[in-house]
């Protein structure tokens, strides 16, 4: 009895240094972020007085920078090609997804090799910058919306994660449904798609915040037309490389680096929305979609 | 004795819908492949990639990358950037979905996982403002330094410490996504045989050490195989946005330097080409390698 006892307490020990472990995990993941959104709503006697600050002082609380990001044309511009950008792209995105990976699914199609070798060379190997760049360009596509949104869009990985689920989606289904006299096309739509759901919200998931969080696109591919730069790219002239942004009209003396850190905080905002919103169905996509045939 | 014959009315449909697929792969990637013809050539920019002339000899632009002392400078950044990274990073992320895998509360591990993934989806541009905040010389991380009575570092500028920072914010940014692929793993180890451990009487280190631990070995094998794979990228978007010119000696990569002279003052599109060509060649290779002796070795590749 006294041994058993004592086994469970050491057990109880170790639980709580796993604990402790991930507590501290936690706060690590946690802290810079608070850091900044602290420094953000703070005003410049706070900031001076406290600059390690993990939580704001709220009787020095100055909103101003937050103001001044609503107020200014360009910031807005921004966050609506961001946005736009966004939703096409992902909609581009998976359209070429799901009907790739449902193609290359069926082990039966004639060719069926050869469309996947075409797939998987993409992924093994690239023109690289400067003939893509070329190729791009006599396109006509530099200092174009377009280019933002189409370049990415077929996604190999994506197509062979996604082929990958639905081999795994039992035979009698597709089967049943194929009796009945459905079509190819109503297949996809009432068997495979609803089926597929937590693996296209996981894809979608990072197909958005990916294309939310490029910044290199933009930064080979807009050369003149300023007014087309995602927000990616206004933060990292504003923020990374503070010298730039009078030429947004910003006066950065004015409101010091809370305005960086305000523009941060936005940036940050639709992100982790999206990742709790999907959060259900994420850890799920991501389990069934990675493990293999 | 008929031969199965092609049957186009039955399986049209798929041709069609692989369609748009391969118009774009071929637009975007196969005809950029092409142009990668331009490393042997040099660029008139009124002839395009495809006919400007041929270098003289053809393998101009690669004699004179190898010959310049700093493309190999570039090249041993990248190496000990991407091996160091490998080092701490692999293990790290091992040892952590590990001990994950041993938390009891459900709530509170699902509390833990979604925060650890929360970096994940911030980007490198963000990372690097907060970064440039919190290590700068008078941050939050020189605070807690000069607290204890350490010394403040100028982790920006200083060549070891921003190396150090390069692959802790890294390590920082992915071991969420990272936990969850072997977690996917361990979710699929037969459960039998952790009983079997118990009935030998075997502790959770032992269930740890001889059930879980192999059970990963497919995963871990396809990680080894991506980073080999991926040794001479060494993390783009992270250094561009990050790094600065004192400490461009060690953390001056093959992708920095490329992007440097395909775009910056001194571009020069052929070499920039040449360069781009022997990254993918090399990086092919290994993939092809490293899956080719695993599959040797453990009888798994991950292709």
């Amino acid at each position: 009895m006294m041994k058993r006892k004592k086994k469970l307490k050491s057990a109880n020990g170790v639980d709580i240094c796993i604990n402790i472990f991930f507590a501290i995990v936690v706060s690590v993941s946690l802290i810079p972020m608070l850091h900044i959104l602290s420094l953000s709503v703070s005003d410049e006697y706070a900031v001076l007085n406290n600059p390690g600050m993990l939580f704001p002082d709220f009787e020095h609380i100055n909103l101003m920078p937050y103001v001044a990001v609503f107020r200014s044309t360009s910031i807005y511009r921004s966050l609506f090609i961001s946005f736009s950008i966004v939703l096409l792209a992902t909609l581009i995105n998976m359209i070429f997804t799901i009907f790739t990976g449902f193609v290359l699914s069926n082990k039966d199609l004639p060719g069926r090799n050869l469309m996947m070798t075409f797939v998987l060379i993409i992924i093994l190997f690239s023109g690289g910058l400067i003939p893509t760049y070329l190729t791009v360009s006599s396109y006509g596509l530099v200092d174009t919306y377009w280019v933002l949104v189409l370049l990415g869009a077929v996604n190999g990985y994506n197509i062979i994660f996604m082929k990958n689920f639905i081999n795994g989606i039992p035979k009698s289904m597709t089967e049943a449904a194929q009796m009945e006299g459905a079509n190819v096309f109503q297949l996809l739509v009432h068997i495979i798609i609803p089926l597929s759901k937590p693996v296209i919200a996981t894809l979608s998931l990072f197909c958005a915040v990916g294309k939310w969080n490029d910044w290199s696109t933009a930064y080979i591919y807009i050369y003149n037309a300023k007014w087309l730069k995602p927000f990616q790219n206004v933060l990292q002239d504003i923020v990374v490389n503070p010298d730039t942004s009078n030429a947004y009209g910003l006066d950065l003396s004015e409101y010091g680096t809370a305005f960086q850190n305000a523009l941060i905080v936005i940036s940050l905002i639709p992100v982790v929305v999206l990742y709790l919103l999907s959060q259900k169905y994420l850890v799920k996509g991501l389990f069934v979609g990675s493990v293999k045939e | 004795m008929k031969k199965k014959r092609f049957n186009l009315k039955k399986w049209w449909p798929y041709y069609v819908l692989f369609l748009p697929a391969a118009i774009y792969l071929i637009m975007f990637n196969y005809v950029p492949m092409s142009g990668l013809v331009l490393a042997f050539k040099e660029y008139w920019p009124k002839y395009g990639m495809f006919q400007s002339p041929w270098a003289d000899p053809f393998y101009k632009n690669f004699a004179y990358l190898f010959q310049d002392s700093y493309f190999w400078q570039v090249l041993k950044n990248t190496v000990v950037i991407s091996v160091l990274r490998f080092v701490v990073t692999f293990p790290a992320t091992i040892l952590v979905a590990l001990l994950f895998n041993e938390l009891r509360s459900k709530r509170y591990a699902k509390f833990v996982q979604t925060i650890m993934f929360i970096p994940y989806f911030v980007s490198w541009v963000v990372i690097a403002g907060i970064a440039r905040n919190v290590f700068s010389i008078d941050g939050l991380v020189n605070g807690f330094l000069e607290m204890l009575g350490i010394d403040k570092v100028r982790f920006m500028t200083t060549e070891i410490p921003f190396l150090v920072l390069l692959i802790l914010i890294d390590l920082w940014k992915g071991w969420g996504y990272g936990m969850i692929l072997y977690l996917a793993s361990m979710s699929s180890i037969d459960s039998g045989l952790y009983e079997a451990v118990e009935i030998d009487g075997g502790n959770r280190w032992t269930k740890m050490w001889h059930v879980t631990l192999p059970g990963l070995k497919s995963i871990i094998v396809m990680q080894i195989v991506l980073s080999m794979a991926g040794i001479l990228n060494g993390g783009f978007e992270q250094i561009w946005n990050m790094y600065s010119v004192p400490v461009y000696n060690v953390a001056d990569i093959l992708d920095t330097y490329l992007f440097r002279i395909s775009f910056g003052q001194e571009q020069d599109h052929a070499l920039s080409t040449a360069l781009g060509l022997f990254k993918s060649v090399i990086g092919l290779i290994l993939v092809l390698g490293t899956d080719k002796l695993s599959k040797k070795i453990s009888g798994e590749g991950a292709l």
